[in-house]
């Protein structure tokens, strides 16, 4: 099913395309990390929420899963030269996307660490067993939701991106209702929540599994949620791949 | 020569199709019948009623002030309210009072009501306040919060909770007394900064009250350089540092504190903020006309000095308040 050529062609064109812009983005992070450490417990867990923050790993995830990035129709010629089911790549891709984007929470996870360390924090602030399991459970959410913007057509797919990391940014920006009172009168923030919630719900649920194990009543729904959208994603990026022609690209 | 069926090759695997459709199907009635089966994340918790805090004095008060209208509020609910240890937590160490603000549903809130969201700057909502069991501002927190966070600020709020003692010899006028409690708390590392502020004005205030004056400078200045801005309204501020406090006192300290700040501020503000020193010299009809001056001259709604002379006038007696509510909020 899961293809390991397709995984160590994604692996190794990462690694090839890795550059400038990786490392400036890298010290940003080792940055960050240490500004946060600077200012205690609440600036760690910002960075922390942060990196496991679902618009955070779409994104992470997107370069992944993006074939545009990875050397355009070459790609698939060379991959679909090779006797490999559609859906073998669909899902091998998806599993690269999660394997990526969990190796970038890692990486911000150990920074964190680091940093406190140097900056002699006690106890050490690290998410626990089950945070990690959700980060990876979103994480495989994040690369099929990813997997399914790359399969859209091009200008269908920019909006699918924006519209979805969009009402997340949106709805993470401001985590209060304002009074609708003053300037904020004839501002409709009701549906404006309403909507972004609804947008996230539907389109990419994540999972806090230490929350729903810890609840007073136990909900199937997340989990419910969640298994349809990674199938539904799986399926229609299948199903748009199917519908695709490759060649060569010197034939 | 490796060969393969190009329909199989691409064709969607049937699995899958079913896969997806026998899970669309259990996601859709889950979605349906789930919800009528759980009894609502609200219903764990043991709210009382704002009265009810009042007569329990042993333990901090938990304020969460909400409104039907907030997706916001519904989230937080869902998230930290159905938390089976959140929940254990906040029904034992804390007396939880749920204050639902109507404004937007009725055109305004009840007096409680508004007078709550007043003193404790509750005006984005979901809003928890933890406020000592006195009545006095403790720590508050705005916004959607995971478990997780509003459980790790309820805990560290609770173990900063502590100058309720000093608190107590303060009220009394026992300002010896008071003085060595609040010394003692002040000279603690990792104070909450709001009752940090409120304990350097109690302690300025005592030293005045015995005559110390080189000692209450120096207290004054500390507490100035703690700014918080849920203590900027001289109002608010007022209540906390001078709840249940004898009338004269809170008389002098306004009249010494407040005239020195009144040149940096506008018109409005410094009608609702000389309103309250009138206030506290009882001299309603004064403070009824400053009152006026600040609601008349005030850009908006959401300004703090609209709040608070808001919030002044229902503490008027009714010959001057009548004439005002009506003109202004009815």
């Amino acid at each position: 099913m899961i293809n390991p050529i397709v995984i160590f062609y994604t692996v190794l064109l990462q690694i090839r395309k890795f550059g400038k812009m990786d490392i400036f983005w890298h010290i940003i992070m080792l940055i960050s990390a240490a500004g946060s450490a600077s200012l205690g417990p609440d600036g760690i867990y910002g960075i922390l929420g942060l990196a496991t923050n679902p618009a955070v790993l779409l994104i992470v995830a997107m370069r992944f899963t993006t074939d545009s990035y990875q050397a355009g129709n070459e790609y698939y010629a060379l991959l679909f030269s090779r006797p490999i089911r559609r859906f073998d790549y669909v899902l091998t891709k998806a599993f690269a996307g999660w394997l990526g984007t969990q190796f970038f929470v890692a990486k911000v996870v150990l920074m964190l660490m680091v940093m406190q360390l140097l900056f002699g924090i006690s106890p050490l602030i690290l998410p626990g067993g089950l945070q990690l399991l959700s980060v990876s459970a979103n994480a495989l959410s994040a690369s099929c939701l990813s997997l399914l913007i790359c399969k859209l057509p091009e200008k269908l797919s920019s909006w699918a991106l924006l519209l979805i990391t969009g009402s997340y940014l949106a709805g993470s920006a401001s985590s209060a209702s304002l009074k609708p009172e003053g300037i904020l009168a004839n501002v409709p923030m009701q549906q404006g929540e309403s909507l972004f919630a609804a947008i996230g719900t539907v389109f990419y649920p994540y999972l806090d599994l230490d929350a729903l194990f810890s609840a007073t009543t136990f909900s199937f729904i997340p989990f419910l949620n969640y298994t349809s959208n990674i199938f539904i994603y799986l399926l229609i990026a299948a199903w748009l791949l199917s519908r695709q022609e490759f060649s060569y690209a010197n034939d | 020569m490796l060969t393969t069926d190009r329909s199989e090759s691409i064709c969607v695997p049937l699995w899958l199709i079913v896969a997806t459709i026998v899970a669309l199907v259990i996601r859709v009635g889950f979605n349906v019948w789930e919800p009528e089966q759980k009894p609502l994340p609200n219903e764990t918790i043991a709210w009382q009623s704002n009265v009810d805090a009042a007569a329990e004095p042993q333990k901090p008060i938990l304020y969460y002030f909400s409104a039907n209208w907030s997706q916001r509020c519904k989230e937080f609910e869902k998230a930290c309210f159905g938390n089976g240890p959140l929940v254990a937590l906040i029904n034992e160490r804390v007396i939880p009072v749920h204050i639902v603000d109507n404004s937007v549903e009725n055109g305004s809130n009840s007096p409680e009501v508004q007078n709550l969201e007043n003193k404790y700057g509750a005006h984005a909502f979901p809003c928890v306040v933890l406020a000592l069991p006195d009545g006095t501002l403790s720590a508050s927190a705005t916004g959607s919060k995971n478990y997780r966070d509003l459980r790790r600020w309820l805990l560290d709020e609770l173990t900063q909770s502590k100058f309720v003692a000093g608190s107590e010899d303060f009220a009394r006028g026992d300002f010896d007394k008071a003085i060595k409690e609040l010394r003692d708390f002040l000279d603690e590392k990792d104070k909450n900064p709001i009752q940090a502020r409120v304990a350097w004005l109690r302690y300025y205030v005592s030293l005045r009250c015995l005559h110390k004056d080189s000692e209450a400078k120096e207290a004054l200045d500390k507490a100035l350089s703690h700014e918080h801005d849920r203590l900027q309204c001289p109002y608010h501020l007022a209540e906390t540092v001078f709840h249940g406090w004898p009338y004269p006192l809170l008389k002098y300290f306004n009249g010494k504190l407040s005239y020195d700040q009144l040149d940096k501020r506008q018109e409005y503000d410094n009608a609702s903020y000389t309103a309250l020193i009138d206030w506290s010299r009882q001299d309603y009809k004064a403070c009824a006309a400053r009152l006026e001056q600040a609601l008349d001259t005030c850009p908006s709604k959401s300004y703090w000095c609209y709040r608070a002379a808001r919030s002044l006038i229902t503490k008027l007696p009714p010959e001057y308040r009548d004439p005002l509510q009506k003109k202004y909020f009815f």
